[in-house]
Order: structure tokens, then C-alpha cells, then sequence
């Protein structure tokens, strides 16, 4: 089985390589790198805690490449942007902050938007993330997921408190829901 | 002219496969079996997975500006509205994705085919029921068309309008066609689900709630005029059954929002009187 997954959605030519990591030990590295905007780290970094599904993963990936496409992104880069998507909050840094990588994310989803021609070299890509990710690379599925999601900070972050279920179905409909509405 | 607006559609949804299921003044609707961003499911045999696409085309009697912003508007307001009533538990189709831009909205496909063929709208279920029941005999006719089930469903759609209506949120176009029934998962029972939010809004007013009522009243009447009365009292009934449950604040404005429906039935037979 490849230990990585190439996403794409018939509306658009630009695909997204996914990459999940499980236990990564330099996430402090990684986010200074890429603070520093070392291309080598141009991939977004998002953190396993707030994630609930491979569908609310996908949500926010075909939010970015549909605003991107219409011109419509609000942050520098459509990494930078697919994080924003995937956090109700409207502030792109504190969006990064939260939804991005940190110092205590250990569990760690990477994704690249990959032009058609891209695409043809994607090993390379996948290699490039595996030198620079100190952590072991783990199929993106649900089960592996599920494992990794902390519900009591993803409740707080998207300000579901309120809502008692620890559904996955149910959760990803309302998180679906806040990404595809984000902005209006 | 029709097939250029589908042109457009399928232009800004590249790679979708359409089929127009509704052309009306605001919108066309389209079915799909293509999710936006989720590899399609195997079809199964009987129960291929749909989903719709409500595309609001631009109006060329409208100044470009305004009505790129009025689209916009329209559809995230509707959009908006699908994502409340699902935080609300308010049975509604889902939310999937949305291009204000473009004045596009996909949602979950609900209902299914009835067995004249037809959609499983609140309208086309009702018509279907009457159909049956002209082929029986007289003494048996009752039990189809204001049996058990016609009944039931009635109540049912009565206590999703007040569910509504007790959320401070009225519909804007209740007609039986914004009515859907759906299978339940155990497939022995339909259940009602709203549809069409486009003209819905927040409102407190008992004459908002009363218009809805009314609406929902005439389409009945005039679609089904046989039984329309029968209908109109058993969606009252689970109306006001709905109401009661949320105690006297519920009763109170249950009672507001009735009596305001009959000024406003008055209005209307004035209105029809003068022509
Ligand atoms: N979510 C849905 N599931 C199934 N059918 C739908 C759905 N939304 C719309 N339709 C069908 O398309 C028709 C028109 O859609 P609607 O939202 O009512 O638009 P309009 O404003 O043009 O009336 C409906 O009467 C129904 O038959
Ligand atoms: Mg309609």
C-alpha cells in the first residue's frame, strides 16, 4: 500500500499529495523552517488534534483549490490558506497557530498542491517530506485518524462545546458545514 | 435559452455530469451522482448516490454588480440556513459545498422515487395516495388518501414547520413541493424534510409564521381539493401538538401565530374576491 494518497476532485487540475505522520519528534524545527520560509518546507502542516475525518480534510482542500481557481484566497500561500479553510476563526496567523503545526502536535497530516506536471514527479516530493519529518509515516485512513484526534480541543477550537456527541459522522457534517461557509 | 444556462452551469462545474431536475425563477437544479471532493461510492444497484446542485445564473435584466452581489448573497443566505438547521437538528438536506461567486450550492439528494416514478415531494406522495385510493371500492377509499399514514405524515410535516417557527425561522415558500418525503433507514416509514431555504429568513413576527401556514394551506387546496381540509387539520394538529411540548410560551404563541392565520386567510378571500 502506498503510505501516501494523491487528492483530486473533478473540478480542478491541481491535485494535493497527503501525507500522515504519527509521533513526530522535530516539530519544532519544521515550524521554525518554515517560519523562515525554507521552500524545502513548503507543504502545509496540520495538526491531528483537531481533525475528525478524511472528509473534513478533503472539505477544506476543495474550499482552497475553489477559491484559488475563482481568485478568491485570502492568505499568501494556498497551504497557508487550506489551514485557514480548515479553522472557523478569522484570523489567518492565530488559524496557523491552532490549526497548524505547534510544538505539541505530534501527530502531524502534510499536504501539497501539486500542478499536473507536478504530479509526474511526486516520489520526489514524498522523499523530500520524509528527510525532513522526524516521525514515522502512517496510512491516511479513519482508523488512523480516530486515533489521533483529541475531541476536547477540537470542541474548544471550533467552539462546539456545546455539542456532547464524539460522532465522527456528526462532527465532520457541522465541520464540513463551517469550512464550506467560511468567509461569507 | 435554457440549454445556456446549463452550459454555463457546466462550465463553472467542469468535469460534473448534470441532469436538470428543475428550472424555476431563481435557480435550476441539478442531480448528480459526482461528490465535489469525495471519490464517489460504488453505485449500488437500487440506491445510487446522488446529490443536487442549485445554480442561481446570472439575470441580464440586472446591472452585472448588483447582481453578482445579490447571488452571492442569496446563496450563502441559503447555505447559511442549510448549516443552522443541522446545528438546530432540523431535518434538512446537508450541506456540501457552495461558490457564491457563481451562485452555486451542492447539497445532499434527499427523497427518493416513488412508484409512479415521480419524486418523493410531499405533492407527488399525496397525488399518489389519491391515485390508489380511485382504484378501490368506495367503502375502502377512506383508509388510503386520510389513513393512518397520510395522516401521520401530515402531523409530522405540522411539527417540523412549528420546530421551525419555534426557532425564529420561517420558510419563505412552503409549498408542498418544498416538502420532500424521505425513507427512513429502516425503509418502513417516510419522513418529511424541508427543502428550498432561498426565500427563508429569521423572524419573529406571528404574521410570518401565519403566511407560512397559509402558503403551505393553499397549495394544499389547490392540489389537492378533495381532501385539502382533512390535510389542513391534521398539519394544525401536529402543529399545535409540537407547540405544546415546549410549554406555555409555546402554547402562547401557537395560539398568536393560528389567529393570525385566519386574518390572514380573510385577506386572501378578500384579495381573490376582487380579483
Ligand atoms: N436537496 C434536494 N433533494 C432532492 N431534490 C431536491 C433537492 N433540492 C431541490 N430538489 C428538487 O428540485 C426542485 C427545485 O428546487 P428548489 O430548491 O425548490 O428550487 P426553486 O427555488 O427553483 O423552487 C425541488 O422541487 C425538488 O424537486
Ligand atoms: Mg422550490
Amino acid at each position: 500500500m502506498a503510505d501516501y494518497e494523491i487528492f483530486s476532485c473533478p473540478q480542478f487540475s491541481n491535485k494535493v499529495l497527503i501525507i500522515l505522520f504519527e509521533g513526530v519528534q522535530n516539530n519544532a524545527e519544521i515550524k521554525s523552517e518554515l517560519l523562515k520560509g525554507n521552500r524545502d518546507y513548503d507543504y502545509a502542516f496540520v495538526n491531528c488534534d483537531n481533525i475528525a475525518s478524511q472528509e473534513q480534510v478533503y472539505s477544506a482542500l476543495y474550499k482552497a483549490l475553489l477559491d484559488d481557481l475563482l481568485g478568491q484566497t485570502k492568505s499568501k500561500t494556498l497551504h497557508s490558506e487550506i489551514i485557514f479553510d480548515l479553522s472557523p476563526l478569522k484570523n489567518i496567523v492565530e488559524s496557523l497557530n491552532k490549526f497548524g503545526i505547534s510544538s505539541t502536535s505530534t501527530n502531524i497530516i502534510a499536504l501539497k498542491v501539486l500542478s499536473d506536471s507536478q504530479i509526474d514527479n511526486v516520489a520526489t516530493y514524498v522523499d523530500n517530506l520524509k528527510q525532513r519529518v522526524k516521525g514515522s509515516v502512517v496510512h491516511f485512513d479513519q482508523a488512523n485518524l480516530s486515533r489521533f484526534t483529541n475531541f476536547a480541543q477540537l470542541k474548544k477550537n471550533y467552539k462546539l462545546t456545546n455539542i456532547s456527541t464524539e460522532d465522527v459522522e456528526e462532527l465532520t457534517r457541522i465541520l464540513v458545514g463551517l469550512t464550506q461557509l467560511k468567509g461569507t | 435559452m435554457s440549454a445556456e444556462l446549463v452550459a454555463t452551469a457546466q462550465r463553472h462545474l467542469a468535469g460534473i455530469s448534470l441532469e436538470v431536475v428543475s428550472q424555476g425563477a431563481e435557480a435550476i437544479v441539478f442531480t448528480t451522482e459526482t461528490h465535489p471532493y469525495l471519490k464517489t461510492k460504488p453505485a449500488l444497484v437500487d440506491n445510487k448516490t446522488k446529490f443536487i446542485v442549485k445554480y442561481r445564473p446570472p439575470k441580464p435584466y440586472r446591472h452585472p454588480r448588483l447582481d453578482s452581489q445579490i447571488t452571492r448573497s442569496r446563496t450563502a443566505s441559503e447555505a447559511k440556513l442549510l448549516q443552522k438547521l443541522l446545528l438546530l437538528g432540523v431535518d434538512a438536506p446537508r450541506l456540501l459545498a457552495m461558490d457564491g461567486t457563481n451562485g452555486i450550492i451542492w447539497m445532499d439528494f434527499v427523497g427518493f422515487t416513488l412508484e409512479d416514478g415521480t419524486v418523493s415531494s410531499l405533492k407527488n406522495w399525496l397525488w399518489l395516495m389519491e391515485r390508489r385510493q380511485e382504484a378501490v371500492p368506495e367503502d375502502h377509499a377512506k383508509s388510503i388518501a386520510l389513513g393512518a399514514v397520510a395522516e401521520d405524515i401530515m402531523k409530522r410535516v405540522g411539527a417540523m414547520v412549528a420546530q421551525l417557527h419555534l426557532e425564529g425561522i420561517v420558510h419563505g415558500d412552503l409549498t408542498s413541493s418544498n416538502i420532500m418525503l424521505k425513507a427512513s433507514k429502516t425503509n418502513e416509514v417516510e419522513r418529511p424534510t424541508l427543502i428550498d431555504f432561498g426565500l427563508s429568513s429569521y423572524s419573529g413576527l406571528a404574521e410570518d409564521r401565519a403566511v407560512d401556514l397559509y402558503v403551505l394551506e393553499r397549495a394544499l387546496t389547490s392540489t389537492h381539493s378533495v381532501y385539502a381540509k382533512e390535510y389542513n387539520g391534521f398539519l394544525v394538529a401536529g402543529y399545535e401538538a409540537a407547540h405544546k411540548l415546549k410549554g406555555k410560551l409555546g402554547a402562547k404563541a401557537c395560539t398568536e401565530t393560528l389567529r393570525r392565520l385566519e386574518d390572514v386567510r380573510l385577506r386572501g378571500r378578500k384579495r381573490s374576491m376582487l380579483g
